[in-house]
């Protein structure tokens, strides 16, 4: 400091002509006012403002410009202020100035000024694409790479003099929600007129790697007659090699930007099984991060276009997907979908079946195969509106349409006989949707929301049975036949509106009080009929043997709960207490039936955060589940070929407490990262099924008993940098014991099971990505018998990239599985793929084989409440196709 | 020549244990739009960190020898809106400006890293500009300065950072580690976030007892760059 001064004074001594003015700053008692502050003001252009500072006994020395004019304040909070002008070329050397005390208090003076922005002057690049494009360039990427100081990597991204663009605009609005990737590699070359490169201010500290460094954003400005513009990329495949399966497949991803909106569309059709989503598309049709911020259900899963399907025998699909979005006002944001696809499956299985009862062990072997065609059709459309800083509405709507046609043959086979059935579905289903939130802060310490969920949903399954011999003996009133043919028509409609109402109180900032009120309300009709069409044209009605239902249902769920939150150094707690006013109605043909009850559900969160990277959270919730309509329709249902099912109108709510204990820890300087979690579940009061089982036919009701269940989980993962690998150890356990009542005999069981698996993966962007994994696993099944499964998984992947142009991928996983009478069944499924693109050529080649070593069947085994299963389904065979991508 | 040599003693001296003043100031955190990119990327999150910024509020408290400022520690609110905000603002940890030494040290936690202090010096450069105006009563002038980032390879960006300061409360802080002016700084501005005073606490009487943080890992500004640097290039 002493230095800079030093060459300060000597510069003011001798360039410029200087005066110096000094003297004393004291209050009315003549105290020295210490380091009180002078600042003198020029008054005319091109002079600067000048200070002093006054010492420890109110000395100061201020230097002015000799030919200014100068407005000389001196300011000391709790005193008024003292002016004195001095003229240009005054002779002026010294002058005392006496503060006057005010008297104010200097405690806990409060501010309410409004700070508004200043408009910051920015560093900012343009470059005049017509300058440096040659009229050649095709694309966006190719007119960067000519401008001095930008590159653009193989993935897409942009620097320029090596800092990261981080946000790429056009006409200074984001383009499809997407990165500089999308952009980049679409915009046609010849729709540019400028392009400016900003030191950009927004995100600051959010990404916290970068918080240190430059932000840049590039803003692309179009040409006045080329505002609008489509792009995208189609591919087509078709099969080569010996097989004649005439597999192939195209997509199309089409986009059309305007400024004022713009609108993508997908297209596929393939019979190849692959997905027709990718990632991006999914969060570009779902709405982007928001629905992740602000917790919000999607009305729809998308999430199952975005996986391939190859564990089947034939998978035909048609799909065309169209989103817009749409800016109405700065206030008023729409963006909406429709989706439209067609499915034509073809499913085979074949599963041996053990069934679990006291006297003797029924095995059974079953051969399905299913063939459906599937239509679907979704329109949804959003609206995000915000009037005012202090409000915000959000409105999502949704209409989807399904019908479905099924053929199902199943053959069945016991040691006693066997039997063929042939089942004809057909399920249509039609849904709406609606959901509603309003956002309010009313002020500091108080905020309000509205959330309102209404759903109507219809479904009707209808299904014809035809088979060649008698079934379920007993239990369904067949009249002999030389064939069987039942028909079943099955409706069931359900209407629900749910309301909530959250008040969030801050008492201050480490006590919160949250008031949350609410009504769910819904209503069902459940109708089911099955008749036996003989073939002398006559109708045997089930319903004279009491089968058929009829029924009305309402549950209303009122509630009112109160959270409190408070935070005691690292610990932060958040009990709460739930009350409930539940009321079931259910009307059926005999009997009217209401439950009422008042429940109360406590609840409980504690989260311990040692520091940002360690933590530790446990969470309890005390619950109550009213059965559906579908459990309590008390007439008999024909449920399958070898089950029938009649509901129960006494259920009353099953009651369960869920406990569960998070541990996460991470330490980048050694690359570890744990995650451990554990849950308990325990049912203190169950709806299970009560079963009576001959040989392979079941008749089951639901009862409820105080037979606990218990349910304990726990998941650890461990993983660790060395290198340029990371290493990871994965752990799985599980157990679950409840009561089983089968034949009148009630027995405890128990299913477990103990997995742990390692992997290794390369971690270094300059090595190819590979990663492999091996998992064990053990599985157990403890009753009236026992029986014990192991598997060995193991699995590798990888993709490499060389010759600069091409691409390699692999994925290989295998799978064997051991029964405790040391019988293996084990399946290996392999896919490659080698891919050629040049780069900026539009065009793309990739040679493709899925299923390299013709693999037909995944064999797999399951445990139900009472049978053991091991099946094999079959799968798609090897597809080698040959596909061309071009680039619009 | 004798006389000089007095006067720069006396200057030095003066500079050296002036400010008699301890206090502490609240701040609050706003954040802004920009008019000309109003979305892109990450939109949702600011959206979101914006509406949530009215409940944060700051606090500098300082005695004759240093000051210390930090965001005051809140719970969140529901979903993660507080940590949304602050995050936004650019205010990372708490800042100690040690008066003697211009020495800055920024004491935050980074996740997977553990404790942090970052050194740097404060003595900026700063320009005071002819422009006056009242907050609340008090008569604030403009200062501004260039912060230069380097980001070691070839990119050096200039970001303008714009302070007013209250030259009649004689106290060379403010907030988020920024200060060396003759004055208070009421109101900051650093890109689209500004830091505007809410309430004023002197005690001339009392003395505030700030404690310098000790433990941690201590990294200069470039450490700390090309700590981040490697892990997130190696992925």
């Amino acid at each position: 400091m002493p230095k800079s001064l030093l060459f300060f004074l000597l510069i003011s001594f001798s360039v410029f002509s200087q005066k110096t003015i000094t003297g004393v700053v004291s209050d009315s008692l003549n105290q020295p006012l210490e380091s009180a502050n002078l600042i003198a003001k020029p008054l005319q252009e091109k002079a600067g403002i000048k200070f002093a500072m006054a010492d420890n006994k109110g000395r100061f020395r201020l230097e002015l410009d000799s030919h200014v004019k100068y407005e000389i304040v001196v300011s000391y909070i709790g005193y008024t202020q003292e002016v004195l002008i001095v003229e240009p070329n005054s002779t002026i050397t010294t002058h005392n100035f006496k503060l006057k005390a005010t008297g104010e208090n200097l405690k806990e003076i409060i501010i309410k000024h409004e700070f508004k922005p200043i408009i910051i002057k920015k560093d900012t690049m343009t470059f005049d694409v017509a300058s440096f494009a040659n009229g050649n360039e095709r694309k966006m990427k190719e007119i960067l790479e000519k401008l001095p100081g930008v590159e653009v990597d193989k993935n897409g991204g942009v620097t320029v003099q090596g800092k990261k663009v981080t946000k790429l605009l056009v006409e200074g609005k984001s383009f499809f929600g997407g990165g500089t990737k999308l952009a980049v590699e679409n915009i046609p070359a010849n729709a540019l007129d400028k392009i400016e490169v900003i030191d950009h201010f927004n995100e600051v500290g959010f990404m916290k790697e970068v918080s240190d460094s430059e932000d840049l954003a590039m803003n692309v400005k179009l040409k006045e007659d080329k505002k609008k513009f489509v792009f995208g990329d189609v591919e087509a495949g078709a099969e080569v090699g010996n097989g004649d399966n005439s597999f192939y497949l195209a997509h199309a991803a089409l986009f059309y930007y305007s400024p004022k909106g713009n609108v993508s569309f997908i297209g596929d059709s393939n019979n190849v099984g692959r997905s027709t989503f990718t990632y991006q598309d999914l969060m570009r049709f779902d709405g982007g991060a928001s629905s992740f911020l602000t917790g919000r259900k999607s009305l729809t899963n998308l999430y199952s276009f975005t996986n391939d399907n190859t564990d089947v025998v034939e998978n035909k699909s048609h799909f065309g997907a169209l989103n817009f979005s749409y800016t109405a006002s700065p206030k008023l944001e729409i963006s909406g979908f429709a989706i439209f696809s067609k499915v034509i499956m073809n499913q085979k299985l074949e599963s041996n079946i053990q069934y679990l009862q006291n006297e003797s062990l029924t095995f059974e072997k079953r051969k399905q195969s299913d063939e459906n065609k599937t239509f679907l059709g979704i329109g949804n459309v959003k609206l995000d509106y915000s009037p005012n800083k202090k409000e915000k509405i959000y409105y999502n709507g949704q209409f989807q349409s399904s019908n479905n046609d099924g053929i199902n043959l199943l053959k069945s086979a016991t040691n006693l006989n066997s039997s063929t059935f042939e089942t004809l579905q057909k399920a249509d289903n039609t849904s709406v949707k609606q959901y509603v939130e309003w956002h309010k802060s009313i002020n500091q310490n108080h905020t309000t929301t509205l959330v309102i969920n209404q759903a109507f949903e219809e479904t009707t399954p209808q299904n014809t049975w035809f088979t060649d011999q008698s079934f379920l003996p007993g239990l369904i009133p067949l009249q002999d036949d030389s064939t069987y043919t039942i028909n079943q028509i099955n409706k069931t409609k359900n209407n629900s509106i749910d309301a909530l109402f959250k008040h969030y109180w801050i008492i201050n900032n480490f006590n919160h009080l949250y008031t949350n009120v609410g009504n769910n309300y819904g209503k069902s009709q459940y109708i089911t009929s099955e008749k036996q069409l003989l073939t002398n044209g006559t109708v045997n009605d089930f319903a004279s043997a009491g089968f058929g239902n009829d029924v009305n249902y309402q549950l209303n769920d009122a509630y009112i709960g109160l959270e409190y939150k408070f935070k005691i150094g690292i610990w932060t707690n958040k009990p709460g207490i739930y009350f409930h006013w539940y009321d079931l109605k259910t009307q059926q043909f005999d009997s009217d039936y209401q439950l009422s009850k008042t429940l109360f559900q406590p609840q409980f969160t504690s989260e311990l955060e040692f520091n940002k990277s360690e933590s530790l959270e446990f969470n309890y919730k005390l619950e109550n589940d009213f059965p559906d309509v579908n459990l309590l329709a008390n007439n008999f249902r024909l449920q399958s070929y070898n089950s029938v099912y009649k509901g129960n109108a006494l259920l009353r709510n099953e009651r369960f407490h869920n406990a569960s204990l998070n541990y996460r820890k991470m330490n980048m300087y050694r690359g570890i990262t744990w995650y451990t979690r554990a849950s308990f579940n325990k049912k203190a009061r169950t709806i299970r099924n009560d079963v009576v089982l001959q040989g392979i036919n079941q008749f089951s009701t639901p009862i409820i008993t105080d037979n606990p269940e218990t349910n304990w989980n726990f998941y650890g993962s461990f993983e660790k940098k060395i290198y340029h690998f990371k290493a990871g150890i994965n752990t799985s356990f599980g157990w679950f014991t409840y009561t089983q009542t089968v034949n009148d005999i009630s027995t405890q069981n128990d299913r477990n099971r103990q997995n742990i698996g390692v992997t290794l993966r390369t971690a270094n962007r300059k090595w190819p990505d590979l990663e492999v994994g091996y998992t064990k696993g053990f599985s157990a099944f403890n009753g009236l018998t026992s029986s014990h499964y192991k598997t060995d998984a193991f699995n590798a992947s990888g993709s490499v990239e060389f010759l600069k142009n091409f691409v390699y991928k692999f994925s290989y996983e295998n799978l064997k599985n051991t029964d405790d009478r040391n019988q293996t069944n084990f399946y290996e499924i392999a896919n490659t793929s080698l891919r050629y693109q040049e780069k900026n050529n539009p065009f793309g080649f990739e040679i493709s084989a899925n299923n390299l070593f013709d693999n037909r069947t995944k064999n797999s085994f399951s445990f139900s409440d009472y049978s053991i299963s091991n099946y094999s389904r079959f799968v798609m065979p090897r597809v080698i196709l040959l596909s061309v991508s071009y680039k619009l | 020549m004798k006389n000089t040599i007095i006067i720069l003693l006396l200057l030095t001296n003066c500079i050296s244990y002036c400010q008699i003043l301890d206090g502490s100031i609240q701040y609050g955190i706003i954040i802004t739009d920009d008019p000309d990119f109003d979305k892109g990327p990450g939109e949702e999150f600011l959206k979101v960190a914006k509406e949530s910024t009215h409940y944060l509020s700051c606090t500098l408290i300082f005695n004759e020898q240093q000051s210390v400022f930090f965001i005051d520690e809140m719970m969140d609110i529901n979903q993660s809106n507080i940590s949304m905000a602050i995050a936004f603002s650019g205010v990372s940890g708490k800042y100690y400006n040690i008066k003697k030494t211009s020495l800055l040290l920024r004491e935050f936690e980074e996740e997977g890293f553990g404790k942090i202090i970052l050194q740097s010096q404060y003595n900026y450069n700063w320009e005071l500009l002819n422009e006056s105006k009242k907050i609340d009563g008090l008569t604030c002038f403009k200062a501004s300065r260039i912060m230069t980032i380097d980001n070691g390879d070839a990119g050096v960006f200039n970001r303008t950072i714009t302070a007013w300061y209250c030259p009649s409360i004689p106290v060379p802080y403010g907030p988020a580690g920024e200060g060396g002016l003759p004055g208070l700084i009421l109101e900051l501005h650093n890109r689209n976030v500004i830091l505007g005073v809410r309430k004023i606490d002197l005690n001339p009487n009392k003395k505030n007892v700030i404690t310098l943080p000790t433990k941690g890992k201590w990294l200069s500004e470039k450490e700390y760059s090309k700590m981040l640097d490697d892990i997130i290039n190696e992925d």
